[in-house]
């Protein structure tokens, strides 16, 4: 018997006024994972996120972690239940320094890492005075990750983790990701536009479209797939 | 002439200086690119432009030095798309390209159309608030909203971040068919560097906030340090 995923989203549906973010999408990570989310702009993938961390509640469906439903559970509680996250857009406490925003995640703290520890491994160590909107944009997406290992995490989901960052940095992100998946027994799940980091670190990929899931697979069945080639990454240049 | 020449340009924040004496120039209807890892200075080199961050040295605009205040720079015609977006959230997505209109006359709704006619998702939206949009859709608005301005020379910060990578050569495509039509001169900061030197006539690399290697694409793209950094091959 396979068992049991560590998350399931179970047909969930998402609208706002006649907008349809979420139709009637599944999908499901198991633990020790990393799954990747992609997708055109718009296509609900940061809705999916929003459902999952119950800032969003679905008209339709069932968002189950460890096997019981989350939509008991609100947004402010569900770091507690082990599911951490960073934001697209970056949402650090602006205010505050780098070290306090990370002592923000960790107030919910039920793993053993401390907030050095989590410091030293994201390489902020040597920035913890910071105020953290002085830091360079790459550097705040560091941050929010620290704030979000710094809780424990069960499972972490990363939206858009390379936006800012060039070419090596990327893949040393790719390598820094699988490390940490490991390191803190971890299961992600991704979003990001960046076709080589999400190939290269996701054990199987969900594509969406206008709020349905288009295509699931391996990286290189989702390459491969017609309907996600049309809509998403176009023809092989 | 160069329409927008720095002359030993430097900014710090607080007490940490991050550019130090970066020159660079930009000629009438030129795309340029600036590269550089995260931290290097980009987004502050565009900053200093546009005089949303204090500076030291001189920024020419069309022979004219020109004043640290935003709203002149603006005035003056220049379009700054600043990271993170700075879309006006609670008005809606039409509203926001009229303010690209603000500081110009006439032709504002057939501008308008137009950047419809670019992306057809924000024509979808146009009523909605733009607080409502996804993040990549945000992009789209902001990028627009700098459209609408007409300006001589466009900022451009990360124009390809959260946005999918068939929409991000459709906004490199459009840039090269403003760039043609109107003459438009472009400074971009971008992290996909393959992509921004398709497009670039000439580009500037920063490390440490200084200017490290400078010339054509096809001189960066022949250069051992930038492939394997910036490149990736």
């Amino acid at each position: 018997m396979r068992p049991l995923p560590l998350l399931e989203v179970d047909n969930v549906s998402k609208r706002f006024g006649g907008i349809v973010a979420l139709d009637a999408v599944s999908l499901s990570v198991e633990a020790g994972e990393i799954v990747g989310l992609i997708g055109p702009n718009g296509a609900g993938k940061t809705t999916a996120f929003n459902v999952i961390t119950r800032l969003y509640t679905p008209d339709e469906g069932d968002v189950r972690f460890d096997g019981a439903s989350l939509l008991g559970t609100q947004a402010s509680a569900i770091v507690r239940r082990g599911i951490a996250r960073t934001f697209q857009n970056v949402e650090l406490f602006h205010g505050l320094s780098v070290i306090d925003n990370v002592r923000v995640g960790a107030h919910a703290r039920q793993g053993e890492h401390s907030v050095d520890d989590v410091l030293f491994y994201v390489n902020l160590h040597s920035v913890r005075h910071r105020g953290a909107s002085e830091l360079p944009y790459g550097t705040q997406k560091r941050v929010e990750l620290a704030r979000a290992l710094a809780s424990g995490p069960r499972l972490l989901l990363l939206d858009e983790p390379a936006g800012g960052l060039s070419h090596d940095e990327v893949e040393r992100l790719g390598t820094f990701i699988r490390r940490m998946c490991g390191d803190f027994e971890l299961t992600i799940l991704i979003v990001e536009h960046h076709m080589g980091l999400v190939m290269g670190v996701a054990d199987r990929v969900h594509v969406l479209d206008f709020g349905r899931k288009i295509g699931e697979g391996t990286p290189a069945e989702v390459q491969a797939n017609q309907a996600v080639i049309e809509a998403y990454l176009g023809a092989p240049t | 002439m160069s329409l927008l020449e720095l002359q030993g340009v430097g900014a710090r924040y607080g007490p940490v200086k991050v550019l130090h004496e970066v020159s660079l120039a930009v000629g009438e209807g030129e795309l340029v690119a600036v590269l550089g890892a995260n931290g290097a200075g980009k987004t502050t080199t565009l900053r200093a432009v546009s005089g949303t961050v204090r500076r030291s040295g001189d920024v020419i605009f069309e022979g004219q030095k020109l004043p640290r205040r935003p709203e002149a720079t603006a005035r003056a015609g220049i379009a700054h798309v600043p990271e993170g977006r700075g879309t006006f959230n609670e008005l809606s997505v039409l509203e926001n390209l009229r303010l690209g209109a603000y500081v110009r006359r006439g032709k504002v709704k057939a501008d308008a159309e137009r950047v419809f006619d670019f992306f057809p998702r924000l024509d979808e939206r146009r009523n909605q608030q733009a607080g409502t949009l996804s993040g990549g859709e945000q992009q789209m608005l902001a990028l627009g909203r700098a459209m609408m301005a007409r300006p001589k020379l466009l900022l451009l910060d990360e124009p390809s971040l959260g946005l999918a990578p068939l929409i991000v050569k459709g906004i490199f495509d459009s840039l090269e068919r403003m760039k043609q039509k109107e003459g438009m001169s472009i400074l971009v900061v971008e992290q996909n560097a393959n992509l921004a030197l398709a497009h670039a006539a000439r580009a500037y690399v920063l490390e440490v906030g200084r200017v490290v290697v400078a010339g054509t694409s096809d001189e960066l793209r022949a250069n051992e340090s930038v492939r394997k950094s910036y490149l990736g091959y």
